[in-house]
Formats: structure tokens, C-alpha cells, sequence
């Protein structure tokens, strides 16, 4: 064939590959870039539903910096994704071990233990909030029938307790999540590895310490940034159980948001708030990213 | 491959002809020649089941243009009836929702109209219009609460609706001065049309307050000291169900507490005045002391959704709470026993008088309705006698008219608990109270402004000064942002 004819078809091909490049990029544009530089913008903007946004420059970051409510919501959103995550991980590496071993009705175990994962998010929430309830829910009503407690505790009525509640609430809704994705990597790892270090005299809590966790590195870390991410994120639980409350005391970033929104409708700030996640974020990403690209 | 005179083509189809390699070409040059050839070939050649993908694909597009034929013909653009989209609020009754529907539906078949109607809650209604206003997705018609007319119609969301006012009026009496603060702008035109009162009244526990030997309380000092006797006496652990929650259950009735008082935080003329006064102070000691000091209260209300109060009094957890008559709904339709020991009765008094907090809700027609004479009619025939009579005789004593001649009505005369219902809207004030509602009144309220000075105290334990001089600036920043006054 000649030259012209290769290059006539290296460039046909070029093109066809643009071709089917092209949806994704109109997708990552459109779903990502838009709305990413359009919340950019609004958050530079005193936009208040309703009217037209005015450029403010950074003025609502500076307000957020001053306000108090904020600080304390950014506190708590660091507690409750903290305290969440870290159980999650030692909750999801217990199920996983506990799944790996040879038990009879293994299947079965698996599903019930993804139970919590599937149910709808504002169910679990719902359900937990029943829970909760001081004067007839089952936690109470329990600890006081066997003796435990004399008075109710307002679980979702303290400031202390209402944080552990939704941590709680999250925490069983999210840890099959960790399960699975360790139980996943577990998988990969060679069994000779465990042969050979029983032969070599190496205990249950040594194999698991020199051979699982290294062996599990990569999907700990990936399965705990998503998480951290998520949690981060997490709206519905908090909302259903406590709306923030009781006072602010479990307000989150993403509920503060929405309440400065679409209550008070102001459109400008609400992004700001949202948007003071990015970096947090993206660093995050960056961090994880570069792990895993010297790793492989 | 066959081969024909100068060329090499592929009988499976391949769309390349290429010119079969010269002759001569040494044997390096003609195995190179043939792999590009193979490539080249193989780049093009049609894959497997191509043929039976494009048939499916084939197949699949005149699925969809017979669907999308058949759609136009079986509905042709001259038959389809015209669309009006209706907001409702789904109440604690479904009564009283179907009853409202159905009329709906009645005025429908009769304008040969197809009605959609949709549904938002006490907890969404603000998010719901909140997101259409942004998305340019309004409905044609829509029930707003309290503070809705103030703040979308500075945004130019609402039609004047002075006209249709006028004729309601003209057919249903005059409105109650409660009402007019609502649904007219300080201007004098209406941009909305008042629909009900869900008007929230004391539900008290009878048998327990007997049982106690204190009498139903008429002031909120009365109120709280019932609430001590009950306790004191072991009659019940938390007699008094109020929460300063996220809900009109609170922000109400703490405006009920406050208004009663002669306090506000706006003057006359809608403009912010300081919240540092003694009034203020006695208010939140009020609000706090029921927690902290009388212990009277669920450990938990502060976490309440604006159904914990109704849950608590309807299994006996509360001898008295504060809400709208949805709580009578359960305990009349399902026939409960402490049915007959319920009274439903108007608010308490404070040293200004009895000032009730306002739930009004009312009608309007969105500016991006494209059925603006239709969307005004329907109003018109929901809000006629005949039309008002059917669904407020349905709704359980939750739907209290606006209008004299329909509270006329011997629908309301009952029983007691009903008689109160039907005259608390008179002593209703409205956020901003004594000043006009305005965008920026309407805004402390829905900002939680006054629950959380509430919160500030209980939960977090401030003193009552800070958590004052917090509340004042957020009123006082609110004021000085809120583009609409």
C-alpha cells in the first residue's frame, strides 16, 4: 500500500476515534466542567433566588470565614465523617475476615451483611430515628426494661449524643460497603503466602499484620478515600435524623447548604459552602492518585 | 480473497480495493505488503454480527418512529386538551387533600381541562418553588404558606390578582384582617387570594389535667404552672409536648409567645428594631425554663420533626401540646378513646393580649403560566361557596375560610373545640407583626432565626444575652441583605 493510502487511513482512524471519544467528552463537559465552573461563579456572586447574581468577589468566603455557625459546621463535619469512616473501616475488615474463613452458609451471611448497604438511605435514617426516640423508642425502652437506665436519654435531644446517633446511623449503613471491597481484595492474595508463613511459625494476628494489610493497601486506600468522599458529602441521614439538630449541633456542610439555599435562599453563599470542600478534596485525590501511579 | 485484474478485493465484504501488489516486488517488500494489506483488512473488514447489529438497529428505529407516529395520531394536536399544572400541600388530612382534588378534578371535566396536580409538604414546599423559580418550572397555579406572596412577589413571580380579590370578595364577604397582611402587598394590590387558616390551637389532655386538679390554662404563665402541677404530682413525667424545632410547630408558636408579649423585631412600618429588651428576655426565659429548669418537657422534643408533637400527644406521651387540628383528624376518624377527653381550645394569653401565630394558605398564579385566564378560573370555582362547602365539610376542621360568609357556616358550630378553631384565625399576627410581612420578615422566619435562639440556650447552653445578641445580628443582617422589602 502506499504511503499516502497508510497516512489517508492513519488519519481515518484518528477521526473515528474522535468520533467515539466524542460522546464521553460531551458528557464530561456538559455534567462536569459546566456545572463546576458555573458553581465557581455563582459562588463569586451575592445570587439570591429569584434575582439576577451581582460579582461580590470573594465576599461570601470571607463571611463564611467570620461566621461562627459555619466553623462549628465545618467541625462537625469533620467529626462525623472521621469517626464514621474509621469505624467503617475496622467494622468492614472484621466482616471481611470473618467471610473469608470457610463457614457454613457463607452466601447467606454475605447478603445479610449487604442488607444495611441496599436498603434505601432514608429508610435506614427513618428507622433509626424511631430508634432513637426518647419515650418509646427501642433503645430506650430496652436499656430502661432491663435496668440499665432509669431516665430516658434524649439521644437525638443532646448535642453529645445526637453526633454519635447519625454517626451511628452511617456507620451501619456504610460498612458492608468495606466488607465487600476488602473481602474483594482478600481474594488476590496469594494463598501460599499464609502457607508458607504457618509453616514458618507466623501467628493469626502476624499473618494478618505482615501479609493481609499489605496485601489490602491499594483497596484500603481507594475504599477509604470514596468513603471519606461520600460521607463528606452525606446529606440524607443527617437531614432525616436530626435536620441538623438539636440547635446546630449536628449540622454538616451539606445540610448547612441547603439550608442557606433553600430557606434562606441565598444561592451565592450556599456554593460557597460548598464549594470550600473542593480543595479538601482534591488533595485528597491528588495524594491517592500518586500512591497508586508509584505503586504500579 | 478472489482476485481480479489489478486489484485485490475481500469477499466477506470489506469496503477497500487495493491494488494488488505489483509484481517485482522482492519478497521482503511483498511480505510487508501483504501485512499491511492484512491489517488493513482486518481494520476494515465487517465484524462479526455486524450484519445482524445493523438489522437490529434497524429494527429498533422503526420500533420507535411507529411509537412516536402513533403518539401524534392517536392524540392530534387539535384534541389535546390544554394542561394546567396545580401545586398543592399535602396536609396531615387525606381527607381533606382528596376533597380539594376532587374539586379540582370536577372544574377539570367541566373546562374540558387535563389537570396536573402535584404535591409538596410542610418540610419541602420551600425547596420545591425554590428550585422551579430557578429552573423556570413554576406551575400555572399553587398554594403558598404564610410567607410565600412576600417573598416571590418582589421576585415578579406573581400575577396581580387585584381583580379576582375583589370578586371573592364580592361573592364570600369580606376577609379577615389576618388575612390581609398575607395576601396583600403594602401597595394595596393582592397577589394572592386567601384559600384557609390551618389554624394551630392547644390540644389539651382533659382527663389528665382533672386528674391533676388544674384548670385548662388561658395565659402562658397558667401554662407553664400547669405543667409543673402534673409533673409534681406524678401524674405524668412530660406533660407539656413543645418543641423549638425546624417547623412551624415551632417558629409558630414561639411568634405566638413572643407577639403575645408585645414583643417583634420589626417596628411599624416593617423597619428592624433591636431585640435587646427585657420582653425578649422573658420570652426566651419562657422557652428555656420549660427544659432546663421545669423539666416539663420530652428530653428529646428539641429533635422533633413536625410530626413528634402529634405522635407524642396521640399515644398519651403529652397532656398538652400546640398544633394544627390534624391531631382531632386521627382522633376523630379513628374513634379514639382520648377523643372524648381532648379539647381542642384557642391559644393562651400573654400581658399584650391573645396573639395567635398565622398558617394561611392561599392561591396565586405564576407570571410564567401560559394558561393565566384558565389558572384565575379555577381559583375562581375552588374558592365558590358550593365548591369551598364540599371540601371544607370534609376536612376534619383543618380548612377554617378566610372569607365571613363562609365561616358562616354551621359546619363550625360543633362543638367547642370546633367554635375555637373557627375564631383563632382572628387574633393570628403575622411574622413581622406589628409591621407588615415583608420579603425580609418572611425570611427571619424561614432562616430558623428564632428556634435556634431557642437552641442556643437548651442545647447549647448560652446564656439568654448571647444567644440574643447572635439572633439580633442575624435579624439585623437579614434586613440589611434581603433584596425585597
Amino acid at each position: 500500500m502506499r504511503p499516502s493510502a497508510l497516512r489517508r487511513g492513519r488519519v481515518a482512524d484518528a477521526l473515528v476515534g474522535y468520533v467515539f471519544v466524542l460522546p464521553l467528552c460531551v458528557l464530561v463537559l456538559g455534567l462536569v466542567a459546566y456545572p463546576l465552573g458555573n458553581a465557581v461563579w455563582i459562588s463569586l456572586t451575592d445570587k439570591y433566588v429569584g434575582y439576577a447574581p451581582r460579582f461580590v468577589g470573594f465576599a461570601n468566603y470571607t463571611a463564611l470565614a467570620g461566621d461562627p455557625i459555619f466553623h462549628k459546621v465545618v467541625r462537625n463535619s469533620a467529626v462525623f465523617t472521621l469517626a464514621s469512616v474509621a469505624v467503617k473501616v475496622v467494622l468492614g475488615m472484621l466482616m471481611a475476615l470473618a467471610l473469608q474463613r470457610a463457614l457454613v452458609a457463607r452466601s447467606f451471611l454475605r447478603s445479610v451483611l449487604l442488607v444495611p448497604w441496599v436498603i434505601p438511605t432514608v429508610v435506614t435514617a427513618l428507622t433509626w430515628h424511631w430508634m432513637f426516640n426518647a419515650l418509646w423508642g427501642v433503645i430506650n425502652v430496652t436499656l430502661q426494661t432491663v435496668g440499665l437506665q432509669r431516665e430516658p436519654i434524649a439521644w437525638l435531644g443532646q448535642p453529645t449524643t445526637a453526633m454519635a446517633a447519625v454517626v451511628t446511623a452511617n456507620i451501619w449503613r456504610g460498612f458492608p460497603f468495606f466488607g465487600v471491597s476488602l473481602l474483594a481484595g482478600m481474594q488476590t492474595i496469594p494463598r501460599d503466602l499464609y502457607e508458607a508463613a504457618a509453616v514458618d511459625g507466623a501467628s493469626p494476628a502476624q499473618r494478618f499484620w505482615h501479609i493481609t494489610l499489605p496485601g489490602l493497601r491499594l483497596v484500603l486506600l481507594v475504599t477509604t478515600l470514596i468513603s471519606l468522599i461520600f460521607t463528606l458529602n452525606d446529606f440524607n441521614i443527617v437531614y432525616v435524623l436530626t435536620r441538623g439538630g438539636p440547635g446546630t449541633a449536628t449540622h454538616v456542610l451539606a445540610t448547612y447548604t441547603y439550608e442557606i439555599g433553600f430557606q434562606a435562599l441565598r444561592w451565592g453563599k450556599a456554593v460557597a459552602v460548598s464549594m470550600f470542600l473542593m480543595p479538601v478534596i482534591a488533595v485528597m485525590i491528588v495524594i491517592v492518585t500518586r500512591y497508586l501511579t508509584r505503586e504500579e | 480473497m478472489s482476485r481480479q485484474r489489478g486489484y485485490e478485493s475481500l469477499d466477506h465484504g470489506s469496503a477497500v480495493r487495493v491494488k494488488r501488489a505489483p509484481g517485482g516486488l522482492t519478497p521482503v517488500r511483498a511480505a510487508t505488503y501483504h501485512r499491511l494489506q492484512s491489517r488493513t483488512d482486518s481494520r476494515y473488514a465487517m465484524p462479526k454480527g455486524g450484519a445482524a447489529m445493523t438489522s437490529l438497529i434497524r429494527g429498533l428505529s422503526v420500533v420507535l418512529a411507529a411509537l412516536l407516529l402513533l403518539s401524534g395520531v392517536t392524540t392530534p394536536a387539535g384534541a389535546q386538551k390544554p394542561k394546567v399544572r396545580v401545586w398543592l400541600l399535602r396536609t396531615y388530612v387525606p381527607d381533606a387533600n382528596h376533597a380539594l382534588e376532587d374539586s379540582i378534578k370536577r372544574w377539570a371535566t367541566a373546562k374540558g381541562v387535563d389537570p396536573v396536580i402535584e404535591y409538596f409538604t410542610f418540610d419541602d414546599i420551600e425547596t420545591k418553588y425554590v428550585a422551579a423559580i430557578e429552573t423556570n418550572a413554576l406551575p400555572d397555579v399553587g398554594q403558598l404558606q404564610t410567607i410565600g406572596p412576600a417573598r416571590y412577589r418582589g421576585m415578579g413571580k406573581l400575577t396581580d390578582l387585584t381583580d379576582l380579590a375583589n370578586e371573592l370578595v364580592r361573592a364570600n364577604g369580606p376577609m379577615l384582617e389576618s388575612a390581609l397582611p398575607v395576601v396583600r402587598a403594602p401597595d394595596g394590590r393582592y397577589h394572592a387570594v386567601p384559600f384557609n387558616y390551618i389554624t394551630d390551637m392547644q390540644f389539651v389532655r382533659t382527663d389528665v389535667f382533672r386528674k391533676a386538679g388544674v384548670k385548662v390554662p388561658t395565659t402562658w404563665e397558667e401554662v407553664r404552672e400547669a405543667s409543673r402541677v402534673i409533673k409534681a404530682k406524678g401524674v405524668m413525667e412530660y406533660p407539656l409536648g413543645q418543641s423549638w424545632n425546624r417547623s412551624a410547630d415551632g417558629y409558630g408558636v414561639f411568634q405566638a409567645l413572643l407577639y403575645s408579649h408585645g414583643g417583634g423585631w420589626a417596628d411599624e412600618q416593617g423597619n428592624y428594631t433591636s431585640i435587646m429588651n427585657d420582653t425578649w428576655r422573658a420570652v426566651v426565659r419562657w422557652a428555656s425554663e420549660i427544659y432546663l429548669k421545669d423539666k416539663t418537657v420530652p428530653p428529646d422534643a428539641m429533635s422533633w420533626t413536625g410530626f413528634g408533637n402529634n405522635e407524642a400527644f396521640l399515644t398519651g406521651k403529652v397532656a398538652f401540646t400546640f398544633n394544627g387540628p390534624s391531631i382531632y383528624y386521627v382522633l376523630e376518624k379513628e374513634n379514639r378513646p382520648i377523643l372524648k377527653d381532648t379539647l381542642m381550645a384557642l391559644k393562651p394569653a400573654g400581658p399584650a393580649g391573645r396573639n395567635h401565630d398565622v398558617l394561611l394558605l392561599s392561591w396565586t398564579v405564576f407570571t410564567t403560566s401560559k394558561q393565566p385566564e384558565l389558572a384565575r378560573d379555577l381559583i375562581r370555582f375552588v374558592m365558590s361557596s358550593d365548591e369551598a362547602k364540599k371540601y371544607m365539610h370534609a376536612s376534619w376542621g383543618q380548612m377554617v375560610p378566610a372569607f365571613e360568609r363562609l365561616r358562616a357556616d354551621p359546619y363550625w358550630q360543633k362543638n367547642e373545640s370546633y367554635r375555637a378553631v373557627l375564631e383563632a384565625p382572628k387574633y393570628a399576627r403575622t411574622p413581622g407583626w406589628p409591621g407588615p410581612l415583608t420579603a425580609a420578615a418572611a425570611e427571619v422566619v424561614a432562616t430558623n432565626v428564632l428556634t435556634d435562639l431557642c437552641a442556643r440556650v437548651i442545647v447549647d447552653g448560652w446564656d439568654i444575652e448571647r444567644a440574643l445578641e447572635e439572633a439580633d445580628k442575624r435579624i439585623r443582617d437579614i434586613y440589611a441583605n434581603v433584596p425585597a422589602r
